[in-house]
């Protein structure tokens, strides 16, 4: 498993996948301080020769630059880890890489966990990285963020991210194409926030794991405690485990 | 135990059949040269033995293990496997793709460096050891998939056109190198060149549009198709007046002679005689006789009748279906 492990981890950061994920996550840990800090000045100077319109603009403290990059993350960087892990099985059997490494002394259950380990580590990387320069980059703009619900935003967001991870996965396993793969991870990606127009404030709401994002900005304003996001995390947990289980029992029956 | 042991194996790929109740025995030890045109179902029965298909019917065992998808770790362990065409994972060097295979296969750091140095000296990849494997030729990729099989040293090959994209002398090392496991490993390997099968098997076998034709001894199949003729070369050419005596004879319906040698063919039902008395009548002449031989067909010849009397080409047009086979 280790040398698997260190063979998917060593292709995922040479093929760019990793560095690219890495890069989005430094754009936004710099980018969204920015943006917190100068947003109102440059709202302020574009609606300068604008007569008759008043745009009061909120202030913009740490909580709302962490809260911004914890955002973009949900969003953008669950669309680049779909596109750079949709292919992670599926193109290898397609171009008859997982029959070669299949053939050698390799169990299909390893390779299947290894690569999920390998991309958990490059999010888990990706993760702590960016979240670390963000919260450092906002000290220095506008004041430290709140420690403890930063730190605990980062655990929230790596476990969602993680789920789309798992999806992602499953797909590539399960179907033949790593386009295919892709598309059932976005049509999953868009059922997953779909909920939150018809039941975010009711107590099905609680459970959906779409929360594990949406409530970190709650985190960090001090409105909600990590405690709130067990419910969402005990869902998003089954739905992954089902599809990786799945996932992983079809795999090793899958002719290649 | 037989290495191979397929009974009844078939395949289906949505209503065609690949393979058609193939039943087969490979023994250990052996060479074995596995034969057939263009998707006749080798590879197919290649990759059901590998555990990469699933068969439709009957069943394979490999070393005496039942074969299913996905072989278990312990017999991927005794076997060394190069498909046709190899692909390596993604971004790693000739020189890592072979640390990959040599920490799987659980080979000790120290050993595992000295044998991967070797290797890539033997195949001569060791210039381009730390470059991507990706970007290796089609001849790079064979030599890399075969250092890849030869590396972890198996008891036991499985190969797929091991030499389909291989130059002349690569081609020549990689066949002395099979002939020289004969009896130390077993071989079976699938190749469309039947002068390399002749050259280094010992049993072969051919598959026909999913069927099998024959499985036999390359010694018995070519005493099979032993031909009524006799070749005798001379150390100082053939005697003055020897052919015009052979021609003379009742039993030679033919006799081709040249400065070196004779070739006598025997009429129908005159083999008998003929070997009766061709020696005496040699031994009678007082030319130093260097060989005499009895010949007999050569492989690709048995293999187009076989596939002659199979049907084959009668869809395929002549000449294009013969040449589909070189």
């Amino acid at each position: 498993m280790k040398t698997l492990f260190v063979k998917d981890f060593r292709q995922l950061w040479r093929t760019f996948r990793l560095p690219a994920l890495l890069l989005l996550g430094i754009f936004f840990a710099i980018l969204d301080p920015i943006g917190a800090k100068y947003m109102p000045q440059i709202m302020e100077k574009l609606m300068s020769g604008t007569e008759g319109i008043t745009i009061v603009m909120p202030e913009m403290g740490p909580v709302d630059a962490m809260a911004s990059f914890f955002g973009d993350l949900a969003q953008i960087g669950a669309f680049i880890l779909i596109v750079i892990a949709m292919g992670a099985v599926a193109n290898e059997r397609e171009r008859g890489i997982s029959a070669w490494v299949l053939t050698r002394p390799v169990g299909r259950q390893p390779y299947f966990w290894s690569k999920f380990a390998a991309y958990t580590a490059g999010v888990l990387l990706t993760v702590s990285a960016s979240t670390l320069l963000a919260a450092l980059y906002t000290a220095s703009l506008m004041g430290a963020p709140p420690v403890g619900p930063t730190i605990w935003g980062a655990v929230f967001m790596v476990l969602y991210l993680e789920l789309i991870l798992a999806i992602t996965l499953g797909a590539s396993a399960l179907l033949r194409g790593q386009i295919a793969a892709g598309g059932a991870a976005f049509a999953f990606l868009i059922l997953l926030w779909l909920p939150q127009l018809l039941v975010d404030q009711t107590e099905l709401g609680k459970y959906m794991p779409y929360r594990l994002s949406s409530l970190i900005a709650e985190l960090l304003k001090g409105s909600a405690v990590p405690a709130d996001f067990l419910p969402a995390l005990a869902a998003a947990f089954i739905v992954a485990a089902a599809v990786l289980a799945a996932a992983s029992f079809y795999f090793s029956r899958a002719e290649l | 135990m037989n290495a191979i042991e397929i009974r009844d194996l078939s395949k289906s790929f949505r209503g065609h059949w690949a393979l058609q109740e193939v039943s087969l025995e490979v023994p250990r030890g052996a060479v074995y040269g596995f034969l057939g045109p263009n998707g006749a179902g080798k590879t197919t029965a290649i990759k059901i033995l590998m555990g990469l298909l699933n068969p439709s019917g009957g069943r394979a065992a490999l070393l005496g293990e039942k074969v299913r998808p996905g072989l278990s770790r312990g017999l991927k362990k005794r076997i060394g496997y190069l498909p046709e065409e190899p692909v390596f994972p993604e971004a790693l060097t000739g020189r890592e793709v072979l640390e990959f295979v040599g920490e799987v296969n659980g080979i000790p750091v120290e050993e595992r460096r000295a044998r991967i140095e070797q290797i890539l000296v033997r195949f001569d990849l060791a210039a381009a050891a730390n470059r991507r494997a990706a970007g290796y030729s089609r001849g790079m990729r064979q030599r890399l998939g075969l250092a890849c099989v030869l590396l972890p040293q198996p008891d036991f090959y499985i190969l797929d056109e091991p030499v389909s994209a291989l130059d002349p002398v690569g081609r020549l090392e990689v066949l002395e190198l099979l002939a020289s496991l004969r009896g130390k490993a077993t071989v079976f390997f699938s190749s469309h060149v039947l002068a390399d099968v002749e050259r280094v098997c010992d049993h072969v076998a051919v598959l026909y549009q999913g069927r099998l034709l024959l499985q036999s001894s390359l010694e018995s199949l070519l005493e099979q198709y032993r031909l009524p003729r006799y070749r005798i070369s001379f150390r100082e050419g053939p005697p003055p007046g020897l052919a015009a005596e052979l021609r003379a004879r009742p039993w030679a319906r033919k006799v081709e002679a040249s400065p070196g040698w004779i070739a006598v063919e025997a009429a129908p039902d005159g083999l008998a005689q003929m070997q009766e008395e061709l020696l005496p009548l040699l031994a009678g002449c007082g030319a130093v006789v260097t060989s005499y031989e009895r010949e007999h067909e050569d492989l690709e010849m048995i293999f187009l009748k076989l596939l002659r009397e199979a049907g084959y080409g009668e869809n395929e047009g002549g000449m294009a279906g013969e040449n589909a086979l070189r």
